[in-house]
């Protein structure tokens, strides 16, 4: 008797289902008052019989039937209407029991002990790892999303034009939205296919066999345009003034449409690109005049900063300097002495070989009073002459406004502007053949295949190898040579084979504490989605990133680095659900269609990926992720999310806020469009949202066979009148009471995230009022936030356990929870910073242990 | 018996992993029993958003009811297609639930399921193997296709009318193929290499991810058998035609009808037997401004449901086309015409544009199968009857010897197929 008891302890310590035995053997006297008439020992309707049903959720067919039974209670459809009915209080203690049980047993079943599975790279890692190992370099790399292939929303044709190596990969799998999830990656044959064909085009594009490229410095100096832009001040500046290209007005942001106006180019790069891939000195010369001037009560500008003039690049084979091309991006802004005279700036970046820089005024002024007749009628009224009338010949009337813009600038411009003097594209080539190239075939001198071979997989496979273990790959470059290949497709072929291998396409692990290189390649993959960089694999070979303070030195290193951009991308894409921006988004023709004219979704992404990089920089609290007194903010933003038109140029940039309901990043237009569906808003998929990602409290999923809410949009109810006409039902009450006040208090935000006071289709006011389940009332969002910021502990578990998550690349467990508890301590401890956290991260045993 | 339990356990994720099996229809002794078989081919027609079930579904039941406005089109064929009342996969979810149109399955619960989520097209496509050029096509008009997926859950890439005719038709150069030839072999030594270190790889890779790195060996060798099938297709012609290449743009009601007909001549010509289409909707057809997105979101406003039902009344009136054209080719193969051995079948994952996934569109034309009727099957919960037993049955009539297919419980009760 004794050891049996013993046995059933031993077990019970073992797996935590056996306590759920006995809670759900508390269940028994409800079922037997409720159920067992009809399916129990004399009845069994339906062939159910739950007097004999088993405890052990680890048997399938039992965890289903205690499922069904917890359906149909949540259902209400049992016990059946002519039967006595439970009592609603022990009904509902008995639906939270089985819930509870249930979904623990659910993730036992999920459990991986508390390892990371073996994982693959998903495709940003992919790309970004064939880019570091093969020292590629060009905007399509430089970029830590990628263009959207298509959507399911009729948006019409997503050509697949980009020369991005990913560009056919299928999204990857994700678990909670982590895509690097090495138990949810799954792989496949598609897979393997695109890997070799993504290897195949990378190694061409390192490949350069030829000779050094012939391309010279590249000077355009006093009109750098030789056309356009189209007929205003800016075009009729150009027959007057030999020496310069004036530029009068700030540009627009892509979509809106100036004409051209407001920046400058070399028409000859604008249409076919620089011509070579190379790396590039750009330099330009440019003045500034007039940033004090008498014509203010037109000509509207912000006198107390500097002019800035932006330097940017563009694709120009695809969309080039038309407005509205999404290649374009800003490089660097200038600020201009407001001295008149001409000064010189540089700077240096790769450009691709159809690439073209052009230069943009950032804060300029941008006034319909900039028409020259109206500025010549009020400053210079003595050469002004009214406008010929409708009557007048065609000719007459298109010659006047030339005529106004000639009497303006020969008088000498006194309004604001720039002038661009020179544009200089200088190449830098100092090596030839590039890196890439060299560490694929050598620069000169033939070594031997076993040689280059070893070379490559040391770097690809993230580990030392041992040259006996590389015989298959150099025997594969031999025989392709016997078959007549040159040495260098042959080796290709080799390096294609490393590229296409496990040891390159995972990581590998081995269980327990991580040695080295595996450190090395969880940093990483965790700062920079990609692999180790030398200083990494220095100390790894060194056996120094066991040391505390090297790694912390090393995470400091890191976060500092430009390839951080992937983290401050990428985590909080995944922990916010920003990937589902895109999958729904507001149709090209419909209300929203300046989510597409305007490019919004690339500016909402890199305002929430500013605003959270530089929470991280600054190692600010993690509080002011629920609110803040300022946002990030670029002129289309402010302008046309935030309504603000005091933020000029395509810069982001921290700006003070003026509203207290838009600081924090939870309700970011980013967070708010990838919680909506692009038609509507949900008060219930942004609670839903919130329970899950923010507050880290995922509530049940809904009980089957419950239909959608089918609103009536000819009436005259909100959505909040038609959710509260459901909540009436108690059994949705139970779960919809926590969820839809959470996203009551958001429902002020619209499809794309912009205030709205009233639903712009039925004028009907927005109602964002609600009780949340505590039974406090919040009249807005702004309540709500400091409803947020009082359980600001509850958000920090969260978001500690989400990035423990995308750091070890596998979902926390129960077993976890000592560790997270340690982090959030010691963090708030600290001030509850962000770098901190990371930090906390990372000497965790979550993060250092497989 | 449909077990509703089931599905539930995978609803909420649930993990039962199970080793993905050999692809057994693609062995040669498959291939050669199947021979004696008809040669049947499957085209599904979809959309992304649902119907206006008022004017989809019949009132009546039984072969003599009132063809609804959407169904209109079908009027010439009306002994020869069956729509089915009551069907469904049993799942919530709305969007998410349009790619388990041909399967019953959700993406992301895919590797609970033996064979995954693969979709009937796939499934289809796996039994043909190399008898065709394209085992499958997977064909949008002005729209995604969601609904075709592989054993390995990775969605299968759509082409569009343009890259369909140059698939069909356009022969690549004698350059090309050698490149292409040169290609599969060098990508074919290459996967000998990696199976050597995979293998070695393995060796120290404790149990669980052992389990997990299976994968990449099923992968492999799935790689070499498509190559192994594609290769010989390299130097065969493709087919001749006297149609031009198709330009697409036209407004959905011209391009839709044009990708028909280029479907009736893949499967005259035999170069493929499975084929998934998904039409969509661009501002301006038939008169109506918006997006499909929106307007399924109608509300019941007038304007959008008008503009609904045109949309999926265009979808069944090509559709329709389409099956013109079948009766009046004879097929080659099997003698007969070509529509009495095509299964076409229309519907969606979604059944409405409120996200309502009870009650699914689902309407199936030719194939052999004995039709003509509006079946309605029980609407009680613990009697339906999961759509995946339709989607079994058209297998089962394609040849496949397969007794269960996604989430089905069986064939489904009531109809019946021709057998020679």
């Amino acid at each position: 008797m004794r050891w049996w008891r013993l046995v059933v302890l031993v077990a019970a310590a073992g797996f935590s289902s056996a306590q759920a035995d006995d809670s759900l053997s508390r269940l028994r006297p409800f079922l037997q008052k409720h159920c067992c008439m009809c399916h129990g020992s004399r009845v069994q309707k339906n062939d159910l019989r739950f007097d004999t049903l088993g405890t052990k959720l680890t048997d399938r067919r039992t965890l289903e039937t205690w499922q069904d039974i917890l359906d149909q209670l949540n259902l209400g459809e049992m016990p059946p209407a002519k039967a006595a009915q439970p009592d609603a209080g022990q009904l509902a203690g008995v639906i939270d029991t089985l819930t509870d049980i249930l979904s623990k047993a659910y993730a036992e079943q999920k459990s991986t002990g508390a390892q990371t599975v073996i994982r693959r790279l998903n495709r940003i890692e992919l790309r970004n790892t064939l880019r570091d190992l093969l020292y590629l370099e060009g905007p399509v790399f430089d970029s830590v999303g990628m263009a959207k292939l298509e959507d399911a929303n009729g948006n019409g044709r997503a050509v697949r034009k980009s020369t991005d190596p990913i560009r056919n990969f299928p999204e990857d799998e994700h678990e909670q939205g982590f895509d690097n999830i090495g138990q949810r990656l799954v792989m496949s044959d598609f897979l393997l296919k695109l890997i070799i064909a993504a290897a195949e085009e990378s190694l061409a594009i390192a490949t350069h066999p030829e000779q050094r490229p012939k391309v010279q410095t590249r000077r355009f100096a006093g009109h750098i345009r030789t056309q356009g832009p189209n007929p205003g001040l800016e075009s009729w500046s150009r027959a007057i003034n030999p020496d310069y290209d004036a530029i009068f007005q700030r540009y627009r942001e892509p979509g809106a449409s100036t004409g051209g106006a407001g920046r400058v180019t070399a028409n000859a790069l604008a249409s076919r690109g620089v011509g070579v891939a190379a790396r590039y000195r750009i330099t330009v010369e440019a003045s500034a005049h007039n940033r004090q001037h008498p014509w203010g009560a037109l000509i509207r500008i912000r006198t107390h900063e500097p002019f800035l003039l932006g330097l940017h690049m563009a694709d120009a084979r695809r969309g080039g300097l038309n407005e509205g091309n999404p290649t374009s991006r800003q490089l660097t802004q200038w600020a201009l002495p407001d001295d008149g005279r001409v000064h010189s700036y540089t700077f240096e970046t790769w450009l691709d070989a159809t690439w073209t820089p052009w230069l943009g005024w950032e804060n300029g002024p941008y006034d319909r009073a900039l028409r020259a007749s109206t500025l010549v009628q009020k400053y210079l009224p003595a050469s002004w002459r009214p406008k010929p009338d409708n009557n007048a010949s065609r000719k007459l009337k298109q010659a006047y406004e030339p005529e106004m813009g000639a009497a303006l600038l020969k008088s000498g411009y006194q309004g604001p502007h720039v002038r661009v003097h020179s544009l200089t594209v200088e190449p830098l080539i100092a090596t030839w053949p590039p890196r890439s190239h060299e560490f694929l075939y050598g620069s000169g001198g033939e070594t031997a295949v076993a040689d280059r071979i070893l070379k490559f997989a040391r770097r690809a496979f993230r580990r030392p190898v041992e040259p006996k273990h590389l015989a298959r790959y150099v025997r594969l470059v031999e025989s392709q040579m016997e078959q007549g290949l040159s040495r260098a497709e042959a080796l290709k072929t080799g390096y294609t084979a490393i590229l296409a291998s496990p040891r390159f396409y995972y990581l590998q692990e081995q269980p327990g504490r991580l040695d080295n290189y595996e450190i090395a390649s969880r940093l990483s993959y965790f700062l920079w989605s990609s692999m180790p960089d030398e200083r990494l694999f220095q100390l790894a070979a060194a056996g120094k990133l066991t040391e505390s303070a090297v790694l912390m030195a090393q995470v400091d290193r890191m976060l500092d680095d430009p390839k951080a951009a992937a983290f401050f991308h990428r985590f909080p894409q995944r922990w916010l659900r920003l990937d589902k921006l895109g999958g729904m988004p507001p149709e090209r023709s419909g209300p929203f269609r300046i989510y597409w004219d305007r490019q919004l979704e690339s500016q909402m992404v890199a305002q929430t990926d500013a605003f959270f990089a530089d929470l991280v920089r600054r190692n600010e609290p993690v509080q002011l992720l629920i609110d803040s007194d300022y946002t990030f903010m670029n002129e289309r933003v402010a302008f046309l999310l935030y309504g603000r038109d005091d933020v000029w140029g395509d810069a982001f940039r921290k700006v003070q806020l003026n509203d207290p309901r838009r600081g924090g990043l939870l309700t970011q237009p980013s967070v708010m469009t990838a919680t909506a569906n692009g038609v509507d808003t949900s008060p219930v998929v942004r609670g839903v949202w919130l329970l899950e990602n923010v507050l880290g409290t995922p509530p049940a999923p809904p009980p089957p066979d419950v239909e959608p809410l089918a609103p009536d949009l000819r009436g005259k109810q909100t959505i909040g009148e038609q959710l509260r006409a459901h909540r009436r039902n108690a059994t949705c009450n139970a779960c919809h009471r926590k969820i839809d006040p959470l996203g009551f208090a958001m429902e002020n935000f619209d499809p794309i995230g912009r205030w709205r006071d009233v639903y712009p289709s039925t004028r009907l006011k927005v109602d964002s009022a609600a009780t949340l389940v505590t039974g406090e009332r919040i009249a807005d969002i702004v309540a709500f936030k400091k409803n947020l910021l009082a359980r600001q502990h509850q958000v920090t578990r969260c978001l500690c356990e989400k990035m423990l998550t995308y750091a070890s690349g596998r979902m926390l467990e129960p077993a976890d929870r000592g560790q997270v508890n340690r982090i959030v301590n010691a963090l708030r401890g600290q001030g509850n910073g962000m770098r901190d956290l990371i930090r906390l991260v990372v000497q965790s045993d979550v993060f250092l242990r497989k | 018996m449909y077990r509703p339990l089931d599905r539930r356990t995978y609803l909420k994720g649930a993990g039962v992993a199970i080793a993905l099996p050999m692809l057994e229809a693609m062995m040669p002794s498959a291939r050669a029993a199947a021979a004696r078989k008809p040669t049947k081919r499957i085209v599904c027609i979809s959309n992304n958003y649902g119907v206006y079930p008022k004017a989809f579904f019949p009132q009546q039941a039984g072969t003599d009811y009132t063809l609804p406005e959407t169904l209109e089109p079908l009027a010439a064929h009306r002994g020869d297609f069956s729509v089915f009342s009551h069907l469904d996969h049993g799942i919530p979810g709305g969007h998410a639930c349009v790619p388990t149109l041909l399967s019953g399955i959700r993406p992301y619960l895919a590797s609970h399921f033996p064979e995954g989520n693969i979709s009937l097209d796939q499934k289809a496509a796996e039994y043909v193997g190399a008898q065709t050029r394209f085992p499958a096509m997977t064909l949008k008009v002005n729209d995604a296709n969601l609904v075709s997926f592989t054993r390995t859950g990775v969605q299968v890439p759509a082409i569009d009318l343009r890259q369909m005719y140059q698939a069909l038709f356009l022969d690549e150069t004698a350059a090309a193929k050698a490149r292409m030839t040169e290609r599969y072999q060098r990508h074919a030594s290459i996967l000998d290499v990696v199976r050597d270190e995979a293998n070695s790889l393995k060796r120290v890779l404790g149990p669980q991810d052992r389990g997990k790195f299976d994968e990449y060996f099923t992968s492999i060798r799935t790689l070499e058998k498509k190559i192994i099938q594609q290769r010989p297709w390299i130097d065969k012609p493709k087919p001749a035609t006297q149609l031009t290449e198709p330009r697409p743009g036209r407004g959905t009601a011209a391009d839709l009808k044009t990708m028909m007909e280029l479907i009736a001549v893949a499967i005259q010509t035999d170069s493929t037997r499975a084929v998934t289409l998904t039409s969509g909707f661009v501002s301006g057809d038939f008169g109506f401004r918006g997006g499909y997105h929106g307007i399924s979101h109608h509300g019941e406003r007038e304007y959008e449901v008008k503009a609904k039902i045109a949309i999926e009344k265009n979808q069944i009136a090509q559709t329709a086309h389409l099956m013109d054209l079948l009766k009046a080719q004879p097929d080659p193969i099997n003698g007969g015409s070509l529509f009495d051995h095509t299964m076409i079948l229309y519907g969606c994952g979604m059944a409405t544009g409120h996200h309502s996934t009870r009650d699914l569109p689902l309407l199936l034309a030719g194939g052999g199968f004995r039709l003509g009727e509006h079946k309605v099957y029980p609407e009680q919960k613990g009697q339906r009857v999961p759509a995946a037993n339709l989607l079994l049955s058209m297998l089962q009539n394609f040849g496949l010897e397969i007794d269960r297919f996604g989430t089905s419980t069986g064939t489904l009760t009531g109809l019946d197929w021709r057998r020679s």
